[in-house]
């Protein structure tokens, strides 16, 4: 047996020449292509990813649905309102939207996310731009200035946020995202903090700007105002005003001029979001993608395949309704009958048929919107929206998809609204009300001066139009404040304020459950809504990112 | 890093042309190389536009004005890289590369042919990561059938027991997930700052997010098993047992929308188990001279489990809102296989209001809707009623193999059957449902609910299902995937060769995929599905497999 041992060694490479080869190490050295690495800031580099940082303005990262579920125009916060429905295709059309509408959305309702993620994606580009710049070393760049516009859009990107989600994550360049809660700060912190940054940019920004898109000290000072108003400090509110109306800014003379895109940051805009036709649209403004009628065609498919989404309600149509003397019916507006179609010979405020299409009345001076450009029979009589889409028969209209794009601005901040603010302020701190009534009247009187829109042959006035100016000897603090509450539903409607003009008031419950029950006669789905206080004021904080970091985020209340 | 802008120094020979025009030709050099550089950039700064681009030789030649200047510009030596393009008209495209350097050894010992004992060592560098990988192995083998006590068991040919461990590293993680990378997408980085209304400036966002400490992904696999022959090679078996664990697994983390975008950097996480058990027998004998029967059958089953992971993920893109609702169907939890499926329970169909009244709270909930289940019983349907809902891991698979010849016929066929296997049928959104509007749905529709066809799983016909979301990850989709495949059939005749001289010929028919039994209602249960490879077991309407039938004739001259 044993004679029959034998042993074989095949193959014995020696464990040295495995364990030292260190030799041609730049074989496996490779670099990137046609991208940056980081760590090599110039100049220029920072300057583009300060470029990028005021892109996220628009909300639009990847694809365009994150763009018009989760908007900067904050349409779809209308429709959580009593000023706008959903629309589209019919009530399952944008399911995560309808869920929005009538208060039944979940942590994981879709849009709620997409909000989230929009503004904590425009803040990390805040911050990353925040390091760079504060790393460059560069002679004679505008390092503070730079960082103060940087400091400013995160300001702005906080200020959506708490908003709409309250309890909220708060950011700095120096925190690490993956270790802050939404819950380190108290509510009052939070809004210093947001105040602080957009404090910072007031103090280091230039009055103008070589650049129309940067951002100036009266862009600042008019956020603050917004700030201010937020907290009720109606002090700081009226001065911050002040400052912006010393600056180089005016009501536009034609209410209509606010659609156009020749009046692009005209005087009256404060504060706009750029908006381009370049790269074959891809910079236009995808958030209000969805917002277009589906007029049929006119001049040669303007608008045509439009989506219907985010249209008028009764309720805020109805608001437009005045008595002889051109004053809304403040209590009574929407009892007795609707104004549905043109033929409504009710006095009107002039601003309704600007603001949506209605039934026999001309859209921007083409045709008449008719039955056929209602999408769904759900939203029957579909009040589309006018403010943020240009005439279809401008040549820088687009035709075909991204139905109706055009370069046209989104004003967050326009100069009707800063007065509207002060007004505000002065009414709710005891001032002189002939001052804010003054200012409403500013208001009212540049929609009374606006060429009111006319039939299609131009010969008359579509509707019966009026609109008075307000008398302030007449006036108390209960119906001062009752006019400027007003007056902001009327002038900035279809603007995205609404539902957060309806929380800083602490009526939200009370007028959406109203609302629910009453327009539940005119839109069915509406009546089994109710609106949950102290739950649905905000959104719920997203259920994906509770998943991923469970200690991090606490819910909100009720969700 | 590279630098990305070079230096160059320049070699100008001016000639006077006429009409006050000069031609400048020269060569562009690299500054630290001396190389010729192609492809930089030469402009005339005038508005003329004109301009050239040096040769591949570095060389370049321009007409200007006599008072013109020049304007030189490089950035990537390799230009096909277009992406790093700016400016007005814009081009794209890209390029990555990787290296891998390897070496291994391996010790082999034979004592006697009875036992065996082999051992390997990799050493593995990658440019994606920065450690070494070290990944040893080692097998024993102990053939008993040779030992003097087996010698009279006459039956067995061969018995042969063998065990092994090793462990081998993965690194199919994507090129430079060490680094961080910014660039510019016009989608979403550019910026029109100046106001132009058709113009932008270009911006640089953050593309993807690096993780230096990246490193291999092990798996380490022990095995058990035999290989037995009985009866002079007729009979054989192999049967192995195995464990096979995967640490550090590569894999690109969710971000959390704090951290912004980009997509996210590939991290080592979590553990995962696969256990099962393979056979194959196989028998071939003789009968007489003219019959041959060659049939080999396989069985395998094993069980996936997730052992560790932080948190729940969903798998895939969640862009895809237009169908469902943005939260993943397809899961990585703790404690559960790989990519379980996670939705609600169907509860049936509403048959009548009193039921539609009885019912939990459920937004859209109708006569003839999808009845989902209030699984925690709080009253109301929504997202806390989400379960899982099986996964696509088989239970087992089974394989069948036979080749039969008589005399110059042959005949063979192949049989594969998976059982237990679950199947997302993401097409019933079209097949099953109006709501998913612009396109045809599938006959089965027309069985739809309706009050007289009320045994129909199939809520009722309706454009709008008034927010009851009928598209939402749920147990309606999912279907058992189970079923027995016919590979192929074929038979074949060898002519003989006296009727041809001295050609061979070989005629046959083959028909390949003939058929499938399951009760799966899609095309094919088996189908690759997603498109994208982390979604599996998510039918989105793959191309089915052909079945093909072949007639042929080989001749052999």
């Amino acid at each position: 047996m044993i004679n029959h041992i034998y042993k074989t060694v095949s193959f014995l490479l020696i464990l040295g020449l495995l364990l030292f080869s260190a030799c041609q190490k730049d074989l496996l050295e490779k670099d990137p292509k046609g991208v940056l690495a980081e760590g090599v800031a110039s100049p220029a580099t920072v300057d583009k990813q300060v470029i990028a940082t005021y892109q996220a303005l628009g909300g639009h990262f990847f694809g365009n649905s994150e763009s018009f579920t989760g908007p900067s125009s904050n349409w779809v916060m209308d429709v959580r309102s009593d000023d706008a429905y959903k629309g589209g295709g019919g009530i399952g059309d944008q399911t995560n939207l309808h869920q929005l509408e009538t208060a039944t959305m979940d942590p994981t309702n879709f849009a709620t996310f997409q909000k989230w993620r929009n503004l904590y994606f425009g803040i990390a580009r805040c911050n990353v731009a925040i390091r760079e710049i504060t790393n460059l070393e560069a002679a004679n760049y505008p390092k503070t200035e730079r960082i103060a516009e940087m400091r400013f859009l995160r300001a702005h990107f906080h200020f959506d946020l708490k908003r709409n989600f309250n309890q909220i994550v708060y950011l700095d360049e120096t925190m690490d995202p993956t270790v802050e809660t939404n819950t380190r700060f108290s509510n009052e912190e939070l809004w210093d903090l947001i105040q602080a940054d957009m404090q910072f940019a007031f103090e280091n920004l230039p009055t103008v700007q070589s650049e129309v898109g940067r951002v100036t000290k009266y862009n600042a000072a008019a956020y603050l105002a917004k700030i201010a108003i937020e907290k009720k400090q109606w002090a700081a509110a009226i001065g911050h005003c002040n400052f912006v109306m010393g600056g180089p800014f005016k009501l536009l003379d034609d209410f209509q001029q606010l659609s156009e895109l020749d009046f692009e940051n005209s005087a009256e805009a404060v504060f706009a979001i750029q908006y381009s036709t370049a790269n074959i649209f891809l910079n236009h403004n995808w958030g209000d993608l969805l917002n277009v009628t589906s007029g049929p065609g006119i001049n040669g498919g303007a608008y045509a395949n439009g989506d219907d989404f985010y249209l008028g309600s009764q309720n805020l149509v109805n608001a437009f309704k005045v008595d002889n003397d051109g004053f809304p019916l403040f209590t009574s507006f929407n009892s007795g009958s609707s104004v549905v179609r043109g033929s409504y010979s009710g006095p009107v405020d002039p601003r309704i048929d600007f603001t949506f299409g209605r039934l026999g009345i001309p859209w921007k001076g083409t045709a008449n919107y008719s039955e056929a450009w209602v999408r769904s029979q759900d939203y029957f009589p579909s009040f589309s929206g006018k403010k943020q889409v240009i005439a279809p028969d401008d040549p820088r209209v687009h035709n075909s998809f991204p139905w109706a794009a055009s370069g046209l601005n989104f004003n967050v901040i326009r100069y009707a609204e800063v007065l509207l603010w002060k007004a505000e302020a002065i009414i709710e701190s005891g001032g002189n009300l002939s001052e804010a009534i003054d200012l409403i009247n500013q208001i009212r009187q540049r929609a009374k001066d606006s060429e009111y829109v006319k039939t299609l042959d131009g010969s008359e006035d579509a509707a019966n139009y009026r609109i008075g100016l307000y008398d302030a000897s007449a006036m108390t603090t209960e119906t001062a404040r009752q006019a400027v509450r007003f007056e902001r539903r009327l002038e900035l409607a279809m603007e995205g304020h609404r539902f957060y003009d309806l929380n800083r008031w602490g009526i939200t419950s009370e007028v959406i459950n109203n609302y629910y029950q009453r327009e539940g006669d005119r839109v069915e789905y509406l009546q089994d809504a109710t609106f949950q206080s102290g739950k649905h004021e905000y959104l719920p904080i997203p259920q994906g990112e509770i998943d991923l970091a469970p200690e991090l985020y606490t819910q909100n209340p009720g969700y | 890093m590279k630098r990305i802008y070079l230096l160059m120094s320049l070699f100008l020979f001016l000639s006077i042309g006429l009409y006050s025009q000069i031609t400048v030709t020269g060569t562009v050099f690299d500054e630290e190389t001396r190389e010729p550089l192609i492809g930089a950039s030469i402009v005339v700064v005038d508005d003329s536009g004109t301009g050239t681009v040096s040769d591949i030789d570095g060389t370049f030649s321009i007409t200007l004005q006599e008072a013109g200047a020049l304007e030189f510009s490089y950035t990537d030596v390799d230009f096909t890289f277009q992406s790093a393009a700016s400016g007005d008209a814009r081009t794209s495209g890209g390029g990555t590369e990787n290296a891998l350097r390897s070496l291994f050894g391996r010790l082999n010992y034979n004592f006697d042919e009875k036992y065996l004992f082999s051992a390997i060592i990799r050493r593995d560098e990658t440019s994606r990561f920065s450690d070494i990988g070290y990944f040893p192995s080692v097998s024993l083998g102990w053939v008993i059938s040779k030992e003097p006590f087996f010698a009279n068991i006459g039956a067995i040919d061969q018995l042969k027991f063998r065990g092994s461990w090793g462990q081998l590293g993965n690194q199919t993680a994507g090129d430079f997930t060490q680094l961080s990378l910014f660039g510019s997408n016009p989608n979403s980085s550019d910026y029109d700052i100046a106001s132009t209304n058709t113009g932008v400036e270009q911006g640089f966002i953050v593309l993807s997010r690096g993780n230096p400490n990246v490193k291999w992904e092990t798996t380490t696999q022990a095995n058990l098993g035999l290989n037995l022959s009985m009866y002079n090679g007729k009979i054989n078996l192999e049967l192995d047992a195995w464990n096979k664990k995967t640490e550090d697994i590569l894999f690109r983390l969710p971000l959390l929308a704090v951290q912004g975008e980009g997509q996210p950097p590939v991290v080592n996480i979590g553990e995962m188990t696969n256990r099962g058990i393979d056979a194959n027998l196989s028998y071939n004998t003789n009968i007489g001279n003219d019959f041959n029967i060659d049939i080999s059958a396989q069985f395998g089953t094993y069980r996936n489990n997730f052992d560790r992971f932080g948190f729940e993920v969903s798998i895939g893109n969640e862009g895809e809102s237009y169908i469902d609702t943005g939260d993943g169907i397809t899961r990585i939890v703790e404690g559960r296989p790989y990519g379980v499926y996670y939705g609600h329970q169907v509860e049936g169909i509403f048959q009548d209001q009193a039921e539609v009244d009885a019912h939990a709270k459920q937004t859209g909930k109708n006569i003839g809707r999808l009845k989902y289940a209030d699984t925690n019983g709080d009253g109301t349907v929504d997202d806390k009623d989400r379960v899982y809902l099986g996964s696509f891991h088989p239970d087992w698979t089974g394989g069948l193999g036979l080749n039969l010849s008589w005399k110059n016929i042959t005949f063979s066929t192949a049989l594969y059957a998976s059982v237990g296997n679950e199947v997302y049928n993401r097409n019933k959104i079209y097949t099953d449902f109006a709501q998913s509007e612009l396109f045809n749905h599938g006959t089965v529709i027309l069985d739809a609910w309706t009050p007289e066809n009320t045994s129909s799983s199939i809520p009722a016909v309706i454009l709008d299902d008034k927010g009851n979301n009928e598209f939402r990850a749920s147990s309606y989709f999912i279907e058992d995937g189970s079923y027995l495949k016919v590979r192929h059939l074929k038979l074949g005749y060898q002519v003989p060769k006296r009727w041809l001289k001295a050609m061979g010929a070989n005629v046959y028919v083959e028909v390949q995929n003939p058929f499938i039994l399951t009760g799966y209602s899609g095309v094919d249960p088996e189908l690759p599905f997603e498109g994208n490879s982390n979604i599996p077991g998510i039918d989105n309407g793959a191309y089915p497999l052909a079945r093909t039938i072949l007639f042929g004739v080989n001749i052999n001259l």
